[in-house]
């Protein structure tokens, strides 16, 4: 039983093609760990610019297993960051950031269970 | 009756065919209409077939020579009122099912309407709490509408499940077809907006210069259309890649909207699926762009704005540059094929799909 995601949802959205899960949590593993050091190195640098970049590049990827609380909250950071409103986004995002992670071992774990049953 | 025509006559064996014929048919008759055995059937054909023979032979007894003839026009003329009776019982029952079919279809069309009101109050719900989401909330806040998302995203599966009900049964012609079609999605150029089941939001607009052009006319080209997407984001590129391959299509990709100018300008695409938020050059810049090469609308391709879930500013953007649609992320395999139904409508192109796996086209 997952904490965040539906896979019910996610399955319905993508016409139950386990092949297509498998492929776009792929996609997503290859770039989540990516994305992350992206938004750490641009809170480190005070690059703003970037820190907004790579947080909607982080929604926008999120975004495709459908809504969940942790979505809600990192379009909280993405809204937030897009206001120009930096400091407030980045704590939000902190604080988000271990319910990013579990939303992350949750994907690999349907992924895992999806080749389980193949 | 005079004696001689009497007399010509074999009562007797005429009306002993005429009983034989009529237990006949009523045999056949009982076999194709009830649902009764067949021992019961030739039971009840017997006893009419010994009935008839033993009322003939009395009535032969009691009446004289006559009294067959006399049987004779009686049963015909029963016979008749039973006919008839028979015809206007099933003109009645024929008169029923029409009408039956005529309130299934009303409901139909009441709940299509019914249904578009409740989504129209669903979306300035959601609508509210996607605009609240982008002010500054506390965290309880979010939490709240994060409870109303919740709930409008339950009720709109609730419509969705009454009107399933509604229509169920419902064996659509080709005008109900299109009525059915309408509570599920509705085509881009006729309208606004389209919502459907599941827990993904998805919604379409057109009003972009190329959906008000004609159609293209004579008969439709037996090609595929040339897509092309454009996003920054891998997970979505390898989502619309793997959909349209779900649906049998094929797609070009570009990760920024300088890429996809330059492409454009290489290769004719039918669609173009345009991610609005790009590095170097976004969605909207490019379809400027896009547009200003192409001076005759109907040459160009057709865009769709793929937006952020929640950013009614790209919404408002996209239709403000010229674009001829959107679709909101996360999007579903069953709006996307929808929608590639319609561009080929526009484009006049047969959409002719082979789907990869399952049934999906």
């Amino acid at each position: 039983m997952s904490q965040f995601i539906d896979r019910k949802a996610i399955l319905n959205a993508m016409m139950d093609d386990t092949d297509i899960v498998q492929a776009t949590i792929e996609a997503f593993e290859n770039s989540f760990q990516g994305l992350l050091d992206k938004v750490d190195q641009s809170v480190t640098d005070g690059n703003w610019s970037e820190f907004k970049r790579s947080v909607h590049a982080l929604k926008g990827a999120l975004s495709v297993f459908g809504d969940h609380d942790v979505m809600v909250k990192i379009r909280w950071v993405d809204a937030e960051a897009t206001q120009g409103n930096f400091a407030k986004s980045r704590d939000i995002y902190y604080e988000v950031l271990p319910q990013l992670k579990i939303v992350y071992s949750e994907l690999l774990e349907f992924a895992r269970d999806i080749q389980a049953a193949a | 009756m005079p004696d001689s025509m009497l007399n010509l006559i074999q009562w007797e064996y005429l009306l002993f065919y005429f009983i034989s014929l009529g237990s006949i048919a009523l045999f056949f008759w009982k076999k194709t209409s009830s649902n009764l055995s067949l021992l019961k059937i030739l039971f009840r054909t017997s006893y009419y077939f010994i009935g008839s023979v033993v009322i003939f032979g009395g009535a032969k007894y009691l009446g004289g020579e006559e009294g067959p003839f006399l049987l004779l026009v009686v049963g015909s003329l029963l016979l008749f009122s039973l006919m008839w009776k028979a015809l206007m019982e099933k003109n009645l029952s024929l008169s029923a099912l029409k009408r039956e079919k005529d309130v299934r279809r009303e409901n139909v069309i009441l709940s299509n309407a019914l249904g578009g009101e409740f989504r129209t109050q669903l979306n300035g719900v959601v609508g509210a709490a996607n605009l609240l989401q982008v002010t500054s909330l506390s965290a309880e806040q979010m939490q709240y509408i994060s409870m109303i998302k919740t709930c409008s995203d339950s009720l709109q599966n609730l419509v969705d499940e009454v009107l399933a009900q509604t229509q169920g049964p419902f064996k659509p012609t080709s005008e109900g077809e299109s009525e059915k079609k309408t509570q599920m999605t509705q085509e881009i150029p006729k309208t606004g907006k389209s919502y459907s089941k599941g827990d993904f939001q998805k919604e379409f607009v057109s009003k972009g210069s190329l959906a008000e052009t004609p159609v293209g006319m004579g008969a439709p080209q037996e090609r595929k259309l040339k897509i092309l997407i454009a996003d920054d984001v891998e997970v979505n590129l390898v989502v619309m890649r793997k959909y349209l391959e779900k649906l049998g299509f094929e797609c070009d990709s570009a990760v920024n909207g300088k890429e996809v100018v330059n492409m454009v300008n290489k290769k004719q695409y039918d669609l173009l699926l345009l991610d609005c938020q790009m590095p170097e050059m976004d969605g909207f810049a490019a379809t400027t762009e896009i547009l200003r090469s192409f001076p005759e609308p109907t040459a160009r391709p057709f865009i769709i704005a793929v937006t952020a879930h929640g950013n009614e500013g790209d919404k408002q953007r996209s239709k403000t540059v010229g674009m001829d649609g959107f679709i909101t992320k996360p999007f579903s395999i069953q709006l996307l094929k929808e929608t590639l139904q319609n561009v080929c409508q526009i484009k006049n192109v047969v959409y002719k799909a082979k789907p990869k796996g399952s049934e999906a086209a």
